[in-house]
């Protein structure tokens, strides 16, 4: 009789117990889940021994296939410091981020801007001057030192096509207007930084009769694409004869497929290049670390992993890879003030689409 | 006494305030961008824009169209007929509805383009013939969905007495068939139409340039390259005021009383001719997606460095959807300003996408919050864009219980709770199921909003292709979207199957 | 006692017509009593049980049961039990569920509950069909489980909205013969819509006629 009470008084000892166990267990899981919450939500503000330089740039200059990754791991062996990226779609969009999120834009480096962005990026006030004595640029580049912004990779907009299936590409834009049975993809003007440069090439070659020209391109043209990428595809899906894309393309498919198929077709009016860059924010706790960045970034060797992983040209004179360094050079065009496009933009952008509507 | 708030109505009023509040918010966000910068000027004339406007009008008229003459022969031959293979019939016809552009192009081309049988008759897909194409292979298989199940809910006595009296396929479809349809027809006409006007994907890959812009893609491009919210701003009140009308014809539209669907499996006769129509449907429909999908799956299956973004990708669409069926339940939840409540709803696609997350995130970074990390902000976003497809799905089984039970349930004074258990949930479980795999497929496949904010928080597999397709990996990424292709595959055979268990439970 | 006064009952607001007419009602029934109403089509027959029940909205007047007044309780929780003229039984839950939330809308029972669940099944002859759903049923069958929550809700007040409609003649019969044990062993109150007043043969059975605008006649 004694026993059986003992059990029942242990049985319900064992019941509360149980009972504050699970109580317990559910408010820890609870909060557990929202300190989750919260320290996914919250930027990690701990104290970091080590400087943190931030680095913006757009999305494929940091997949796993980009320079991004190897520039980080060759930078942190020799800087003591970590280097973190964060990314938007493309340059420009990385432009419109600056103007979106003004002082919330989470980056003491911008990398990835281009030289036809300068005033407008200027305009934000977001940048700071760099200050830096710069190494002597590659001869055949027409770069005028600005002071926010410095060079890191360069390349010339030209029409990609694939040699095995067109044997005679045209030799001049003009050529290229008036052919009768070629067909060409483009990325759109207003989407897309491949496409702004043609609207630079166009107007850099013509001047004034860009009209009659952007009409006869209507009429070699298969579709104008949102992005690069649709474009490109298109040429590779064997749709379209020409894609324009950068110069420097082939080499990728020569060094990476292994595939020499695939040639710029240069053109006698000479090419309009894009030359991208990077600068500092205004107001970077890490100025100091983030101008040591932007010299490594003109170092020969990182010069080279931007040139191979990015398929670009390097700015300063250096040997990269044979496929990239041997690639016919194009006749360069000037490219326009920075004043001047941000002026005549507009202007260009309404005079391609009131003459490219079928 | 009508006008005295119950304890009923607090989810509501809360889904209220948060789906006003947010399109409010980036109204403001929008407007007061658009102030600052008001020297932004088009330098485009007039004209320019009333082409726009027709354009958009246009195209969408014509796709919807073209839809409806593919959808409806469709619905006919395959109502009361292959009753196995046809939710997967239709999963796989709804399988284009969310892949990225270039996805899109790639299968319409295989089938289109050079060598395609269309390439054969001189006609190129780009341009409005693309488009219509393009949305008509969107929005068939939608039309076909919604006429087969209205179809399929005509009370077995009016289909035995067709049958009785002897009725031609064209007297049955006049004397019976039509007039149970018209108010389906009717508001799923709009709805197409609301959504061509509103599409962007297709509009931009397959417009083949400048001549086919449509509001959606100019809005877009205003924002994308120019950053001119003072145009965006205009463009978004056309496109608001255009959708916003059609919007209200449709919700007056479909006001109609729910009426109780009946389980009939009539056995119809499958005639010859009818296997030749589906497959001939196949063909055309289906094959470029299979063999786009044999072709490059290969290219990714052996490694493993989809999983990781599959993953987060379904977690992520199941995030959103969950948030945004919240919504549609409190929604739901009272019947009070019905019409308000479905207005409010469809704010997703009368609103454009681009604009409400341009404005959202304007104000969120202009604001102290602009310190913390933007994913509550593109949850909000994004259970708003498809709050109107989850609403659709469900206000109409939902207001079918309540006409059907609503008696009974207050008369046996049952609370909310319990209402939901022993009622609403057993019978909604179904669309439910259903719709909540087809909004995570759509979220999946979402590349406006990451776009707009910036890659580093959407771990997804639509921004892992668009990550491949930026640095050359075309293999990767067609491999990358024939993963995703069947995912969606899987999850909206999923969705028909649930879908379908409603009725067999009747 | 149920005691209806001067009470105003405008139409059904979702129903189509716009000039939807209103209904007056007078009605006074003692406890134990049983009246059946007939009348033509219209005339706001289902209204005035639907009013009773707090399923439709009352304009003016009062009701009562005894002498407590219905107007303000919820529809949940008047002291009474309504069959109405279909969707009886949630289509997608068995005959036991469907009774259960007749005692209990959280669908728990007790055991003694469990046992009056049992009991009132056998005494209306579903007992072998509680595992059913409704559509596994005839419709006489369902009629009678319906009539067994009825019952289960132990109210003193039974209102039925022409529940036999559906049955054939023999059932509609054997039906009415169950409420009239109902009736007489259980003391409950009962107000009904019918079309076949002839049908109710008992004596005590009170014969109402409702004219246009909700006007009762009624007559021994």
């Amino acid at each position: 009789m004694h026993a059986a009470t003992l059990n029942v008084q242990w049985l319900i000892n064992a019941k509360n117990a149980y009972f504050a166990f699970r109580e317990r267990a559910r408010s820890c899981s609870i909060s557990t889940v929202l300190l989750l919450l919260v320290s996914f939500m919250i930027q990690s503000t701990e104290a970091q021994t080590k400087p943190t330089l931030r680095v913006a740039t757009y999305e494929s200059f940091v997949t796993e296939w980009g320079p991004g990754p190897k520039l980080k791991k060759a930078f942190e062996r020799q800087c003591n410091c970590s280097l973190e990226f964060s990314t938007a779609t493309e340059g420009v969009a990385l432009l419109n981020q600056i103007k979106l999120k003004g002082e919330h834009f989470k980056a003491d480096l911008v990398l990835g801007l281009d030289e036809s962005l300068i005033s407008e990026a200027t305009a934000t006030g977001f940048f700071q001057p760099h200050n830096l004595s710069l190494p002597p640029l590659a001869n055949d580049m027409l770069w005028k030192p600005n002071p926010h912004f410095v060079p890191f990779d360069r390349g010339y907009f030209a029409f990609i096509y694939n040699r095995t299936k067109l044997k005679n590409p045209p030799t001049s834009f003009k050529e290229l207007l008036n052919h009768p049975n070629i067909n060409v993809v483009y990325p759109d003007p207003r989407l897309s930084t491949v496409g702004r440069g043609l609207l630079y090439w166009m107007n850099s070659i013509q001047e004034q009769e860009t009209a009659g020209a952007w009409q006869s391109l209507a009429k070699r043209t298969l579709t104008v694409t949102p992005g690069w990428s649709e474009s490109y595809g298109l040429l590779l899906e064997g749709e379209a004869d020409m894609a324009l894309s950068y110069h420097t393309s082939p080499a990728y498919h020569q060094i990476i497929e292994k595939k020499s198929d695939y040639a710029a077709a240069l053109f006698k009016e000479g090419h309009y290049a894009q030359v991208e860059i990077v600068g500092i924010r205004h107001n970077t706790p890490q100025a100091a670390l983030a101008k040591t960045f932007i010299q490594f970034l003109l170092t020969p060797e990182s010069q080279r992993i931007i040139a191979l992983n990015n398929w670009m040209k390097p700015v300063i004179d250096v040997q990269t890879h044979p496929a990239l360094d041997q690639l016919p050079p194009p006749k360069g065009l000037p490219s326009f003030e920075p004043d001047t496009i941000s002026k005549q933009k507009k202007s260009w952008v309404s005079d391609w689409l009131m003459n490219s509507r079928r | 006494m009508r006008f005295r708030l119950s304890p009923h109505d607090t989810p509501k009023i809360i889904a209220w305030v948060f789906i006003l509040g947010c399109f409010l918010c980036s109204i403001y966000g929008l407007v007061s961008a658009a102030s600052a910068s008001s020297h932004h000027d088009t330098s485009l004339p007039w004209q320019y824009w009333g082409e726009v406007f027709s354009f958009t009008l246009w195209q969408a008229f014509l796709s919807t169209v073209t839809s409806f003459l593919i959808g409806l022969p469709l619905a006919a031959g395959l109502a009361w007929r292959f009753e196995r293979a046809k939710p997967y019939l239709l999963a796989l016809m709804q399988l284009c509805f969310v892949l990225p552009p270039l996805v899109i192009v790639m299968i319409l081309i295989q089938g289109l383009g050079k060598q395609g049988w269309l390439n054969s008759l001189g006609l190129s897909p780009y341009g409005l013939l693309g488009i219509v194409l393009g949305h008509a292979f969107l929005n068939a298989p939608f039309v076909a969905r919604n006429v087969i199940q209205r179809l399929e809910s005509i009370p077995r006595t009016e289909m035995q007495l067709s049958q009785h009296l002897g009725m031609s396929t064209f007297a049955f479809y006049k004397w019976v068939g039509l007039p149970h349809l018209t108010s389906t027809l009717k508001s799923t006409f709009l709805f197409v139409f609301l959504l061509c006007i509103n599409s962007f994907a297709i509009v931009l890959s397959l417009g083949g340039g400048p001549g086919s812009t449509t509001l959606e893609v100019a809005i877009y491009q205003s924002l994308k390259y120019e950053f001119n919210p003072h145009q965006a701003a205009w463009l978004a009140a056309v496109q608001c005021i255009t959708t916003l009308s059609i919007a209200i014809i449709m919700i007056k539209s479909s006001a109609t009383h729910p009426s109780k669907p009946e389980c009939i499996s009539l056995g119809k006769k499958t005639k010859g001719i009818h296997y030749i129509a589906l497959i001939s449907f196949l063909l055309l429909w289906c094959l470029p997606l299979c063999l786009f999908i044999t072709r490059h799956l290969t290219n990714v299956i052996s490694q493993s460095f989809w999983i990781e973004p599959l993953a987060l990708s379904l977690v992520y669409g199941f995030t959103v959807t969950t948030l945004s069926a919240l919504l549609c339940f409190a929604l739901l939840s009272s019947q009070r300003a019905k019409t308000a409540s479905t207005l409010i709803a469809n704010l997703g696609i009368i609103y454009p996408t681009m604009v409400l997350t341009t404005g959202l995130t304007l104000l969120w970074y202009r604001s102290a919050l602009g310190q913390w990390s933007p994913l509550i902000l593109i949850l909000a976003i994004q259970s708003l864009v498809i709050l109107p497809y989850l609403y659709r799905a469900l206000s109409d089984p939902w207001d079918r219980i309540k006409h059907q039970y609503g008696p009974l349930y207050a008369h046996l004074n049952m609370s909310s709770g319990q209402r939901l258990r022993w009622v609403y949930w057993p019978l909604i479980k179904g669309p439910f199921i259903g719709s909540f795999c087809v909004s995570t497929v759509l979220i999946m496949g979402d590349i406006t909003v990451p776009a707009m904010l910036g890659f580093e928080h959407f771990p997804t597999l639509s921004v892992s292709i668009a990550k491949s397709l930026g640095a050359y990996r075309f293999e990767i990424a067609y491999g990358l979207a024939a993963v995703q292709l069947l995912a969606t595959l899987f999850l909206f055979s999923l969705a028909e199957y649930f879908g379908r268990t409603e009725y067999a439970n009747r | 006692m149920l005691t209806v006064e001067q009470l105003i009952v405008g139409h059904d607001r979702s129903a189509k017509e716009p000039e939807s007419p209103r209904f007056q009602y007078d009605l006074k029934l003692e406890k134990g009593q049983w009246m059946a109403i007939s009348g033509p089509s219209g005339v706001g027959k289902s209204s005035l049980l639907g009013a009773i029940a707090g399923l439709v909205p009352v304009e003016s007047g009062d009701m009562f049961w005894d002498s407590r007044s219905l107007n303000s309780l919820p529809a949940g929780q008047r002291p009474l039990a309504i069959l109405f003229q279909q969707n009886n039984l949630f289509h997608h839950l068995t005959i036991a569920q469907n009774l259960a939330l007749g005692i209990n809308p959280s669908g728990t029972l007790t055991s003694s509950q469990q046992q009056r669940l049992q009991d009132t099944a056998k005494r209306l002859a579903i007992d072998s069909l509680l595992h059913r759903k409704p559509h596994e049923l005839s419709g006489g069958q369902n009629q009678r489980a319906a009539l067994a929550r009825a019952l289960l809700r132990q109210a003193p007040l039974l209102l039925l909205d022409e529940p036999f409609n559906g049955l054939d003649k023999a059932l509609r019969l054997e039906c009415i013969s169950l409420l009239e044990d109902i009736n007489q062993e259980d003391g409950i109150t009962i107000l009904m819509v019918t079309h076949h007043p002839e049908e109710l043969a008992a004596s005590d059975i009170i014969q109402a006629q409702m004219a246009l605008g909700g006007r009762l006649h009624s007559s021994y």
